[in-house]
């Protein structure tokens, strides 16, 4: 999981993007089939809308165009709101608001939840999942897809599909198609605890520019509230620091919509890299160079939202390239997702614990994280193998003091109770 | 398809490996089309990289 972990969370409600676009398209198309996927998958997400806030005069006129192209999109439900329905709405929101573009269909998702729970269910299904293994090169034959090698061995196929993120332009490459340029442009956060998460009701955007979209600012699923991300390009694909010039970049952009904005409860700050494309849509198709390789990148914003809808189009170009695809007789769409203890009440806490006497201890004060949820994560269809993941997975270290009284020594010491000779890294 | 969750140290490379579709990349969008390809009846689809 690359950028699916550094990113807004936000299921778009797709009118930003061009009519016409594949990012139009899939945007709206993956909007609606997370509505499914909540019901199938137990997601953690929650339908907040969004608002595009317009602080001057100018801004009026794009909220129209936005309105406007978020209807010929097929976004449902778009209005403008006046500055008085607004601020009853957000009362922290800047006095000196005008208008707002409503999106109801809007939301937010926890990215690294949503990852997971597909992921899990795919493994159900009948994927097999590999592990920290990275593709080091791509065989093709007489034109056309034969395996690929990787750290640990060859894997013959006849269709590879290139979901490589940020590397998705190498990864072509390895094949011998060097048609795929991306380009990585950063985005910063600061994310705050959760005494600030009810300070917006909606994720909060500015009105955009013609060269920027602005500085955002909302809650997430789990009761934070985050501000970010700014734009910049760089060169390395592991560049995921932060800068002291970003995080001043979106506290100013974040004031301007909440100017009581206090910076007391940031707890954290992070970035994550977009890869975008050169032509700047989604490249989804096949190489036109390489037979039964398939692209799936240049997946930049709202990539997230677009991910279910992408999936499906890239099912059908398999099969509009031959390949069979019966229906599997063992599908089973859902997935049963559990309650974390934190989310438990009490009588349930006390169901789990009997079950399982591990509950009894907290690995994690901040998020109350327990042993027992600790070793499940190693033990999952799709388990942790870093710390890093077991993070993801429990959100232990996720909370206020940020891992500072995370026992480490307990993790690791669950980790062996299970069998697992992988040493925990605290990155990934 | 086999019943249940698969163990992924159960995969052995050393022997010639096959599969339908490679899908590489375990971010959402890997997993998206992962989840979405377990609906049809491959003999196998293998992804990458889940977690770092
Ligand atoms: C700052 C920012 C904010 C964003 N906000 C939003 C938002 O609010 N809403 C939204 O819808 N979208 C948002 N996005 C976009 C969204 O995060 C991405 O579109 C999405 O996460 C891309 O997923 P992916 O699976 O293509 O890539 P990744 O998550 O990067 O996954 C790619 C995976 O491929 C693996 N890989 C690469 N090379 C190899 C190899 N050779 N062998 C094996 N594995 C390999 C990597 O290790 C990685 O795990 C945002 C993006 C950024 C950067």
């Amino acid at each position: 999981m690359g950028t699916s972990k550094a990113n807004s969370g936000i299921l778009h409600a797709g009118f930003d993007a061009a009519p016409g676009t594949k990012k139009a398209l899939f945007n709206v198309r993956g909007n609606v089939l997370y509505r499914q996927l909540e019901a199938e998958l137990g997601i953690r997400l929650k339908w907040i809308g969004s608002l595009v806030v317009a602080l001057e005069h100018d801004n009026l006129r794009v909220l129209e165009e936005l309105l406007c192209r978020g209807k010929e999109n097929g976004v449902p439900r778009l209005e403008i709101l006046s500055r008085d329905g607004l601020l009853d709405r957000e009362p922290n929101l800047a006095h000196g608001v005008l208008g707002a573009l409503w999106s109801p269909t809007a939301g937010i998702v926890s990215p690294f939840d949503a990852t997971l729970a597909l992921a899990e269910n795919a493994v159900h299904n009948g994927v097999k999942v590999l592990l920290e293994q990275e593709v080091e090169q791509v065989l093709v034959e007489q034109g056309r897809v034969a395996g690929v090698v990787t750290d640990r061995g060859i894997i013959e196929t006849p269709y590879v599909i290139n979901a490589a993120g940020v590397h998705a332009g190498s990864v072509a490459a390895l094949a011998g198609d060097e048609s795929i340029a991306i380009t990585l442009r950063k985005g910063e956060y600061l994310l705050f605890d959760t005494s600030r998460g009810d300070c917006v009701r909606s994720v909060l955007f500015p009105t955009p520019t013609k060269v920027s979209k602005g500085i955002v600012i909302g809650p997430t699923v789990h009761g934070n509230l985050f501000i970010g991300p700014n734009a910049l390009d760089v060169a390395c694909p592991d560049d995921v620091g932060t800068t002291a010039g970003g995080m001043s970049e979106i506290i100013e952009g974040a004031r301007k919509l909440i100017p009581n904005l206090g910076l007391g409860s940031v707890i954290t700050q992070f970035a994550g890299l977009r890869a975008v494309a050169a032509h700047d849509d989604f490249i989804i198709g096949p190489s036109s160079f390489v037979r039964g390789l398939i692209h799936a990148g240049g997946i930049q914003s709202p990539g997230l939202t677009a991910a279910p809808a992408i999936a499906e189009a890239v099912v059908e170009i398999l099969r509009d390239d031959g390949l069979s695809l019966t229906p599997n007789p063992r599908f089973v769409p859902v997935r049963q997702s559990r309650l974390s203890f934190k989310e438990q009440n009490y009588t349930t806490r006390q169901r789990s614990f009997r079950l399982n006497p591990l509950h009894g201890r907290i690995v994690c004060r901040c998020e109350t994280v327990t042993e027992a949820e600790i070793v499940e994560a190693i033990h999952v269809p799709c388990p942790a193998h870093t710390l890093d993941a077991v993070k993801v997975r429990t959100r232990a270290g996720m909370g206020r003091c940020q891992g500072g009284v995370l026992r480490s020594a307990r993790v690791s010491a669950a980790s062996k109770r299970v069998g697992h000779a992988t040493k925990f890294r605290t990155q990934g | 398809m086999r019943d249940g969750p698969l163990n992924v140290e159960e995969i052995d490379l050393t022997n010639e490996a096959r599969a339908d579709v490679v899908i590489i990349g375990g971010g959402v969008v890997g997993a998206a089309i992962a989840r979405e390809l377990s609906r049809y009846n491959l003999s196998m689809s293998y992804w990458k990289n889940i977690l770092t």
